[in-house]
């Protein structure tokens, strides 16, 4: 039921981004999808999953994209602005996103697993990704990590030469 | 219905709702969201059949994509601003390449 509950509303919140005029509007409702896919894995039992993508999709990834987009020349602001959430409307968003952190916390907890896959298997199933993250995967990891610390390094001398 | 078919059905959504967004809007800052919503489909997938099957490597997975979005934001958002300090960043005005 809640991975019912959450599924639907990224829906929702996926095609009013479709149909949002400005980017401010898309940019909150990608947000939202984003919360709704993070108590999709919380319904799912990936606690670690979930808060990571809370942290560093809806946290960092969203915050850069308006942080960024709120910094750029008079041009990309005028298509951000012109969003005035009413009222009523970010109520009723806070008042859905406190219902479904009681719906996460207080909820009926992970889905059940299907029948006959050992239980302990599943609880398990974190510190066996830990152990792929840092064993077999260490080298997909640095990659990876590397990619991020390359992008960031990328990104310097570029906004420096704009800025010239 | 079954949660396979719950995460079936909103993945496929989520992914054809980021492909539109990708495709039918015109600003590259929009487009940038749509594929947000693309990773974040494929992501669903392999943490849901990550823990059903018992396999670790779905979650890991989930971790990697997490990390490269968070790349391909940093690159993409600088390369959106460097355009918008000269040209529109409308994709219909970007149709030359200078060298």
């Amino acid at each position: 039921m809640t991975l019912a509950v959450f599924g639907f509303l990224a829906v929702i919140f996926a095609l009013l981004l479709l149909f949002q005029r400005t980017l401010y509007g898309s940019a909150m409702c990608l947000l939202l999808v984003l919360l709704q896919v993070a108590g999709m894995f919380f319904a799912m039992g990936a606690q670690l999953l979930g808060l990571m993508q809370v942290l560093i999709y809806a946290g960092a990834i969203m915050v850069l994209i308006v942080v960024a987009v709120m910094a750029a020349p008079p041009k990309l602001h005028q298509l951000w602005a012109g969003y005035e959430a009413p009222p009523l409307t970010a109520a009723l968003v806070l008042l859905m996103l406190g219902a479904e952190l009681t719906l996460v916390l207080m909820g009926p907890g992970a889905i059940p697993l299907p029948p006959g896959e050992p239980a302990v298997a599943a609880a398990r199933l974190e510190r066996d990704m830990a152990a792929l993250l840092f064993g077999k995967g260490a080298l997909v990891t640095e990659i990876v990590g590397l990619l991020v610390l390359v992008a960031a390094l990328a990104v310097t001398p570029g906004s420096e030469k704009g800025r010239a | 219905m079954t949660p396979d078919r719950i995460v079936w059905a909103v993945s496929i959504a989520l992914f054809l709702c980021g492909f539109a967004a990708l495709i039918l809007r015109r600003q590259l800052l929009a487009m940038l969201l749509g594929l947000e919503l693309m990773l974040n489909a494929a992501n669903l997938n392999l943490a849901y059949f990550g823990r059903q099957w018992c396999d670790p490597g779905g979650w890991a997975s989930v971790l990697w994509v997490l990390a490269a979005a968070a790349a391909e934001v940093v690159v993409g958002l600088t390369l959106i601003l460097a355009l918008s300090r000269s040209k529109e960043t409308d994709t219909e005005s970007l149709q030359e390449l200078e060298g």
